[in-house]
């Protein structure tokens, strides 16, 4: 572990990269696969030819090769595992941009990525004509966080998806079921860089594959490209838009006079339900609990004020001091796992656990299509860290400088973790687009969802 | 007594075969069959009460035994039982009282007065605290009646204790109007403060010549109510005042019993040498009983090893007569002791009466010059070893920490306390190398400023969000935070969010240790603490309002408030959570902070 650490940390963008691999070229011997031998190699190569820029454009080409490998396991939002030295430096290589690693790092969390915020995007700007001219947006947004919420990355790749298969024209030699799939998992690794995937989008990207695979041979292109888009279109609008709909359906019918409902973020669907139940003239009252470093919650206090619903805000710390008054939570959920555990914004657990120790019952909107068959029992296994400098600096709050020498001592981490696991136990109930079902039923509809949607 | 006896039997019956329902019911038969017992019971010259108590309880055995279920029966006996004790020892006192008012009497006669008033003042408070004793329970009845009475002493007091010079007076304003603005935060600052004003209130305290310490309680108390009132959430005010409070009391008590004993050995000797016996042994027994119930009083709080120090204390009065509670002959014998002793006096021959005079004088004397000033002396005594206290808990704490933190530990913390970077660092600078997770502690980011101290010391630090407390928690060995204030059932009101880690902390099974100095102990109990011990601050830290005002026009023809913004202060963590305090004398369980809290507080002060 101390090696990597000493070999990280000491990587310098370009030049750094073959460095790296030649020093760590001894302990790889073990248990190095084909595919790593492979990339090994041409690291090796690259290196002996010294120029840096050449290094870089070897390196664009030989990522764009292995996306087929890579792809496969990176999907379904299993991130890499960056304690493994060959994978970071397979990692690197796929790169597309250069991005700089974090200094301080916290220990617990060196199998995750952990990036300099900011150095990406104006990288990414630059390569951004040096590969296709249309969907490297959807990244862009990603990373500066313009796009966020599961459903809306979703529908966004999705979209991007469509105008892929929309602007494809199978080249010569080549099927268009291979080189579609290839190109779609490059487009994958691409999103992956700025921001790891979702697991909705995990889900998504496996759909579309399975109908890229699943096509016809003897189909013309143009045929193909048709089927494939209303696929996209009809994912987008029935797992996605109906599912929403139905969920309110569903979750309106638990929200009664008087109630106070308390939630956390800003999750779509809840305020969906929360507009749903404020227009059919329900009175109800909401707690809208917040947390740093995103904020999320002032925004969905806004429309919601904008609607003329009564609001009450506060911060993640004074949860217990709120939750006396409440009568249901409603979260909202980025992936609900197989076991029960629901993957959410960080501080929902923190949320449903207080609830449940003052007896106030949790329900959890989700909609199927974010369900998944990965189990997990902490926060920590899997995860993706944020930028760690906005936890240092407090927006919008001068006076709090306390550590504002300080992000260069080695003593001193942050940490800004973006999901958290909530153990189903804190869970009463879940809303999704089949109804309402305990945690426990998870796995039957995540059987069921598999038979019925994605394999056929 | 055939009559009684049935009666009793037939009431068993009765009871055995479930006849009478009702718990009142019950009780009431109960209690009438008592008062016939007791009314039939022939009762023996001396040692009455005794006879009456076995008496009572036989018959409540009985009653107890034919219907164990229903607990009114054994209640009411034991009502009974207690309203014999008390009556019992209310007469001993009254007794005493009439033999002080003799002596006074007595002394005028002879133009002996000093001496008398030495004595009586002495005597009084020993009564004063028999009679506390007997009403033991501390209940807010007892408190209020326990005032007048004490003020009530027919003696010269000036009851009066406002006789503050303007400067003590002036530097009390300032203070109150300090923490009305909270301009002094963390509960050891208010506590140094509260203590070291409470000091210069009783230094310039002109104490009257008798009943000293209820003028400087008052004195006290009156400067407590006006600080507890301007700062209502900050526990330590109170804690600190009624800690002086205490001090004033047991200094006066102790004062009290020495001067007693003192007298009673001489006063033994003096039978022994007279040959005198029998007169000697009521007086003697009589005062030894009442130094003993002061005794008690002054170990107020009733456990376990005061009641097993109490027993042997007042069985081993070296009188075989009865010891227990024959107050008639005791009476009675202490007042023909007296005058005998007087008698003897007035001759001035015999040798006996030359010691008699030296107690007197000696007494006197102690009482003008020593005792005027020792009270006060021994008071500020205490109360600089009370700042000394506050000021070293840190030290004392910390030293207590590489008991508690091992190699390569996870530490979670929160909130700012000035303790718990001493704790940590204190393991630190003895070779323990760990890693501490700080919360940022939102909205005020106190953990930003425990961080940056750590940094400071060399502690690998971690900064979270709030929000990552469950996710992380998982991976950590212990949570470690500083009290706000610890309540005496062993909750805790600590820093916002406290409540979220300490559920966290439970769910995973990791250790929640609170670290807390002795003037953070408050004797009170809370009530809904969450909201009647808390404080909301503004709500500009949590949102600023240019960035919802544009939203909040669509509310203001409707008159009610569509928004509002909660930022309190406090949290409080039940007892439940907790796994271990550690305060300056050590690691206590949160079971047990009742009765460490009970050490430093008297009964009479939780309610000011």
């Amino acid at each position: 572990m101390d090696s990597m650490a000493a070999a990280t940390s000491s990587s310098v963008p370009a030049s750094g990269l073959t460095t790296v691999s030649v020093k760590s070229s001894k302990p790889l011997k073990e248990k190095t696969t084909k595919a790593e031998r492979r990339a090994l190699q041409d690291a090796q190569r690259a290196a002996s030819k010294g120029a840096s820029l050449d290094v870089f454009i070897l390196a664009l080409h030989v990522g764009i090769i292995s996306c087929l490998y890579c792809v496969l396991s990176a999907e379904g939002g299993k991130a890499p595992l960056y304690d493994d030295e060959s994978r970071v430096v397979k990692a690197k290589r796929r790169a597309v941009v250069k991005q700089t690693e974090a200094k301080n790092r916290v220990e617990l969390f060196r199998h995750l990525p952990q990036y300099e915020h900011g150095t990406q995007l104006p990288d990414l700007e630059t390569k951004f004509f040096l590969l296709d001219p249309m969907h490297p947006a959807v990244g862009l947004q990603y990373l500066s966080g313009d796009i966020s919420g599961g459903n809306a990355r979703c529908i966004a790749m999705l979209q991007a998806f469509q105008e892929v298969v929309k602007d494809y024209s199978t080249p010569p030699e080549k099927t268009l079921n291979r080189d579609l799939t290839a190109k779609i998992s490059s487009y994958v690794s691409f999103l992956i860089e700025c921001r790891p995937l979702s697991v909705s989008m995990g889900n998504a990207i496996r759909f579309v594959k399975n109908r890229i695979a699943k096509l016809p041979i003897m189909l013309f292109e143009s045929e193909a490209k048709a089927a494939l888009q209303s696929d996209i279109q009809r994912l987008i609008s029935e797992k996605i838009v109906a599912a929403d709909k139905a969920i309110v359906r569903h979750a309106v019918t638990k929200i009664r006079d008087g109630d106070v409902l308390l939630t956390y973020g800003s999750p779509s669907a809840v305020e969906m339900v929360l507009l749903q139940a404020h227009e059919l003239r329900k009175k109800f009252r909401v707690l809208v609990v917040d947390s740093l470093p995103k904020l999320e919650g002032q925004l969905l206090l806004r429309r919601l004020i904008k609607r003329g619903i009564d609001c009450t805000y506060t911060h993640i710390n004074a949860i217990s001091y709120i939750m006396h008054e409440v009568t249901k939570v409603f979260l909202g959920a980025s992936s609900v796992l197989s076991n029960g555990t629901v993957y959410s914004r960080v501080g929902t657990a923190c949320v449903a656990m207080v609830a449940s120790a003052f007896r106030v019952p949790v329900l959890v909107c989700c909609e199927a299509y974010k369900f998944h068959e990965r189990v997990q029992l902490d926060s920590i296994c899997s995860n993706e860290l944020g930028d760690p400098n906005v936890i240092s600096k407090v927006h919008g709050r001068g006076d709090i400088n306390y550590l504002d020498g300080l992000t260069n001592n080695a003593n001193l981490q942050f940490l800004n973790l973006m999901y958290d696991a909530t153990p189903s136990d804190y869970i009463s109930m879940i809303i999704t687009d089949y109804g309402m079902v305990p945690p426990t039923s998870v796995p039957v509809i995540v059987r069921e969802y598999q038979k019925e949607h994605l394999l056929v | 007594m055939p009559d009684v006896q049935s009666t009793v039997l037939e009431f068993v019956n009765k009871l055995r075969k479930r006849k009478i329902e009702g718990s009142q019911a019950t009780a009431k038969c109960t209690v009438e069959l008592l008062r016939s017992v007791i009314s039939q019971q022939r009762v023996p010259h001396s040692n009455q009460a005794s006879a009456l108590i076995d008496a009572v309880k036989a018959v409540g055995e009985q009653l107890v035994a034919a219907n164990p279920v229903e607990l009114a029966v054994g209640n009411v006996v034991r009502r009974v039982l207690h309203i014999i004790r008390e009556e019992d020892l209310s007469l001993a006192t009254a007794a005493m009282a009439g033999l002080d008012l003799l002596d006074a009497s007595d002394d005028d006669g002879e133009d002996d007065n000093c001496k008398g008033v030495g004595y009586s003042a002495m005597s009084a408070a020993v009564a004063a605290a028999a009679a506390r004793s007997t009403l033991r329970p501390p209940s807010l009845q007892t408190l209020l009646e326990g005032t007048p009475e004490s003020a009530a002493v027919p003696y010269t007091s000036s009851s009066g204790a406002d006789s503050e010079s303007k400067n003590v007076q002036s530097t009390v304003l300032e203070f109150v109007n300090k923490l009305r603005k909270r301009k002094i935060e963390g509960s050891q600052a208010t506590a140094k403060c509260t203590v070291e004003l409470l000091r210069s209130v009783i230094s310039q305290q002109r104490v009257p010549h008798s009943n000293q310490a209820s003028a400087l309680i008052d004195a006290v108390k009156a400067v407590g109510e006006q600080l507890v009132a301007a700062n209502p959430v900050e526990l330590a005010v109170g804690n600190v005042v009624r800690r002086v409070l205490h001090i004033i009391r047991e200094e006066d008590l102790s004062l009290a019993t020495a001067a007693m004993a003192g007298l009673d050995l001489l006063d033994a000797s003096d039978d022994d040498g007279e040959d005198d016996n029998c007169k000697g042994v009521g007086y003697s027994a009589m005062s030894a009983a009442v130094a003993a119930a002061a005794a008690r009083s002054t170990l107020r709080p009733p456990s376990l090893q005061t009641l097993l120090e109490g027993t042997p204390e007042s069985a081993a009065v070296p009188y075989t007569s009865s010891s227990g509670a024959d107050s008639e002959s005791k009476r009675v014998l202490g007042l023909g002791k007296f005058r005998n002793c007087r008698k003897r006096y007035d001759s001035g021959s015999s040798t006996a009466g030359f010691l008699c005079e030296c107690v007197l004088l000696s007494y006197r004397a102690a009482d003008k010059s020593s005792i005027t000033r020792k009270l006060k002396h021994d008071v500020i005594e205490g109360v600089n070893h009370l700042i000394l206290e506050i000021s070293g808990c840190h030290e004392q704490i910390a030293e207590q920490a590489i008991e508690h933190i091992h190699q390569n530990e996870v530490i979670l913390t929160l909130g700012s306390s000035r303790t718990v970077p001493e704790f940590l660092c204190a393991a630190k600078e003895k070779k323990r190398s760990f890693r501490v997770f700080v919360a940022e502690g939102a909205p005020r980011y106190q953990g930003h400023l425990l961080a940056k101290e750590l940094v400071a010391r060399g502690l690998q630090t971690t900064v979270i969000t709030d929000s990552a407390v469950f996710a992380m928690i998982s991976r950590v060995n212990m949570v470690i935070i500083g009290a706000h204030a610890v309540m005496a059932n062993g909750g805790v009101i600590g820093p916002v969010g406290v409540n979220m880690a300490a559920l966290a902390a439970k769910k995973h099974a990791v250790p929640f240790v609170v670290l807390a100095g002795s003037h953070k102990l408050c004797p009170l109990y809370p009530h809904n603490p969450e909201v009647l011990l808390n404080e909301l601050r503004s709500p500009s830290e949590l949102l600023d309002f240019g960035e919802v005002s544009d939203c909040l026009d669509f509310g203001a023809g409707s008159g009610s408030p569509l928004l509002q913004v909660v930022n309190p202060t406090f949290d409080y963590v039940p007892p439940s959570l907790v796994s271990l305090f550690i305060t300056d004398t050590g690691g206590h369980n949160p079971s047990y902070m009742y009765r460490l809290i009970a050490d430093y507080y008297s009964a009479d002060d939780l309610v000011m």
